[in-house]
């Protein structure tokens, strides 16, 4: 735990500033995981003696803390697991073989229901893999190019790891009374 | 003790990092996309951990690029040389798609973000064009990419997908790299899909749990 010269309500603010100034699309993203909230369990105490306690569950808004640890988790899914999910795909991919069919015969020798004849290739080398962006039977509008997954420096995500530690480390706030001093458990 | 300006300057490495927001946006059409191709991925892995080799293969040619649906799509679809795989275990023979439409027992289709089927049906539908039957599924998962907790509707929708795709299929599951607390509650009861969440390469114990109930199943399905 440390302490800062802002507390958490303006730490969140400054966050969502910055992210709305550059991408309003994922500052709406993280509002919205924000602005869910959560489950808690709440308790009724009994009306007599004989009754026992009632539990039932309630949906609360987070605390400005909460909040920030939402938005936290949130970049980690965009900044950090995305490019974990495509380095992962391209290794799988690598693993695999390509088959490539062999030449088509004037006369077909295999019925309809048997495998075709391939050659393997390439098994351990890199593939190109790409991600159309829009259904095939799209028939208006400019036609997207498809993205192709590359491989991304393990480097840069262990960078953004740390960049998100050190963040969450600045969203640790000590308990305070109500005259702002520190309390400490 | 650290000032707002500090704070300040944290917040703009993360954010101006080059796998901040500039890879963010160049990449976020597809974050779906690329989960589906990390299950799909993990799918080609189990296979490679029974020792079989998976073969990656492409409707028209040689995939080069393998290229991943932007959609639903037909299994016999050559508008794009879409990709799909194919493995064989103790002379058993099957395909990995995604994004590919199933007829479910009611007749109506269903997109499979990853699934894996019997390779012989697989080829029937393309040689005769045709949607797969349900009976022809042996593994079907929904794939969600989440920056939030996940969304109720999305477990209620697969359940009653899979309820049409009848009782052949061996495994399905909803994947994703968030969970939330009532869904897993949700897909206790037999039956119902496998909660495969917090799937994701920040958690290789739920990756490998993942992997190995595709290989428990192909397994058995391939025993002698």
């Amino acid at each position: 735990m440390s302490d800062h010269d802002y507390n958490a309500e303006q730490a969140l603010g400054l966050l969502m500033l910055k992210i709305r100034s550059r991408d309003a699309m994922l500052a709406d993203s993280i509002q919205e995981a924000i602005d869910e909230g959560k489950d808690i369990s709440e308790t009724e105490p009994p009306g007599d003696r004989r009754q026992k306690p009632r539990s039932y569950r309630k949906t609360v808004p987070f605390t400005h803390e909460e909040a920030l640890e939402v938005a936290i988790r949130a970049l980690k899914a965009h900044f950090v697991e995305v490019p974990l999910f495509i380095n992962s795909a391209v290794a799988d991919f690598t693993y695999s073989a390509i088959g490539i069919p062999q030449q088509k015969q004037a006369v077909p020798l295999i019925g309809i229901d048997e495998p075709e004849i391939v050659v393997e290739q390439a098994q351990g080398e890199p593939k190109e893999i790409d991600m159309e962006l829009q259904p095939e039977t799209r028939l208006s509008g400019a036609e997207l190019t498809p993205l192709r997954l590359k491989p991304i420096s393990v480097d840069r995500i262990e960078e953004q790891k740390e960049n998100l530690r050190r963040l969450s480390d600045m969203f640790e706030f000590d308990e305070r009374d109500p005259d702002g001093n520190a309390q400490r458990p | 003790m650290a000032t707002l300006s500090d704070l300040e300057t944290a917040i703009d490495l993360l954010l101006d990092h080059p796998l901040g927001i500039g890879q963010y946006q160049l990449v976020r059409t597809a974050e779906e996309k690329a989960y589906e191709a990390y299950v799909f991925g993990l799918c080609l892995r189990a296979a490679r951990e029974l020792n079989a080799t998976p073969v990656l293969r492409g409707i028209i040619g040689p995939p080069t690029p393998f290229v991943f649906r932007g959609g639903p799509g037909q299994i016999h679809s050559t508008l794009r040389n879409f990709g799909y795989a194919t493995f064989a275990i103790n002379g058993q023979e099957f395909e990995v798609h995604a994004g590919v439409e199933f007829k479910g027992t009611s007749d109506m289709t269903h997109e499979l973000d990853v699934c894996i089927m019997r390779a012989e049906n697989a080829r029937m539908c393309r040689r005769q064009p045709d949607d797969p039957p349900a009976a022809s599924l042996i593994g079907a998962w929904e794939c969600k990419f989440y920056d939030k907790n996940l969304r109720k509707e999305l477990g209620r929708a697969f359940v009653g997908l899979m309820d049409d795709m009848g009782t052949n299929n061996r495994l399905s599951g909803l994947c994703s790299n968030r969970s939330h607390p009532q869904l897993k509650d949700y897909f206790r009861p037999q039956r119902r899909p496998h909660p495969h969440f917090q799937l994701t390469p920040l958690d290789s114990s739920n990756e490998q749990i993942f992997v190995n109930v595709i290989k428990a199943e192909l397994k058995k399905m391939t025993a002698f």
